[in-house]
């Protein structure tokens, strides 16, 4: 494997944790763009209705409407992204923490849903009914999951679909990614544990691909040695 | 003039589309790169205005293919990704300030695409 833009490789957990924080941060920023772009386009063509208007051209009451509403729907958009922001930035305000498992999942697979889309993939988490507590760093857990799922968005084919999930057994919970048609699972893993060779031991967990069910496996402690 | 807007925002560029064509242009909009790719082999246009991360098939390499299709075609990108790496290969490939970033205010959209055309195509 070679170190690029894509797949670097770190000399401590502090440097996978920033390019982690600004790749997520960049992500965040450019949906916010898009967010701001849609309002601009909508407050400039209620701008060139009202100057028809002045010109005596009638407006459709269903029009301006229709734009209100598409206004409202990218302010509550950009409001959802900016939640997730904040959560993403407190996420290191205590090196260690309780933390619901499936929910971590569901915060990375929305922190990465805009990267999969731009693969073309579509990400799934299964329902989870019981909830699992683990007492782990949250900010490089969602490093490791982070990792591990961008391995595989950028390993599967486009128009593929990542199914996600958790299974708890004892003190331990296992996040498990099932990408379909995944070809090179040993590369994907490979992969993931040399990115996130600083982490897996910080975090008292384990990566591996079940031959099985052809599913890249992370099991994280209910809690870490020594925290 | 006859533009083509590329963007995955359907919002963006449906919009942006109608304000075009309200001063006079004539607008089409997609929201895939394949599409793009469908019509610009099905129509001519003098340019095309296309977003930087698109899904599957990115700006520049939609630009590269709808050039090898219409070699005369002009082409401006519009992203709200900011980082100068994406400045500098965007500026490459579609030439020197032409990459925009948004929200772009819909006066300079027209001064750079007159710029591109040439004036003699306003309405």
């Amino acid at each position: 494997m070679t170190s690029d833009a894509s797949s670097p490789l770190f000399h401590d957990p502090g440097e996978c944790g920033l390019h982690f924080f600004g790749a997520v941060s960049a992500s965040i920023s450019h949906e916010l763009k898009n967010a701001l772009a849609i309002i601009n386009e909508h407050a400039g063509l209620l701008e060139d209705l009202s100057a028809l208007a002045e010109r005596g051209r009638p407006v459709d009451p269903q029009r301006l409407q229709k734009v209100s509403a598409n206004i409202a729907r990218q302010v509550q958009r950009a409001d959802g992204i900016i939640r997730n922001m904040n959560r993403f930035a407190h996420s290191i305000d205590a090196p260690v923490n309780t933390v619901d498992v499936p929910d971590i999942l569901r915060f990375v697979a929305g922190l990465t849903e805009r990267k999969a889309t731009m693969a073309g993939v579509v990400l799934n988490v299964v329902p989870e009914t019981a909830p699992f507590s683990a007492q782990t760093r949250p900010f490089f857990l969602l490093n490791l999951l982070w990792i591990c799922l961008k391995a595989l968005i950028e390993a599967i084919p486009s128009g593929s679909a990542i199914q996600m999930g958790v299974t708890a057994e004892g003190h331990h919970a296992t996040v498990w990614l099932h990408g379909g048609q995944a070809q090179a699972l040993p590369d994907i893993h490979k992969n993931a544990i040399q990115q996130a060779a600083m982490l897996i031991p910080m975090l008292g967990a384990e990566v591996r691909v079940n031959d099985e069910t052809g599913n890249i496996e992370i099991r994280i402690p209910k809690t870490i040695c020594g925290a | 003039m006859n533009v083509l807007l590329v963007d995955d925002e359907d919002q963006l560029v449906s919009t942006l589309a109608e304000r075009l064509q309200l001063r006079g242009i004539e607008a089409s909009w997609v929201t895939r790169a394949e599409d793009a790719i469908l019509l610009v082999k099905a129509r001519e246009f003098d340019v095309a205005v296309l977003d930087v991360k698109l899904p599957k098939i990115g700006g520049i390499e939609l630009k590269r293919k709808l050039q090898a299709i219409r070699p005369g075609m002009k082409f401006l990108f519009m992203t709200g990704h900011g980082s100068r790496e994406d400045y500098d290969a965007g500026s490459r490939e579609a030439g020197e300030g032409n990459y925009l970033v948004k929200p772009v205010k819909i006066e300079e959209l027209l001064d750079h695409l007159f710029a591109l055309v040439g004036p003699e195509t306003k309405a």
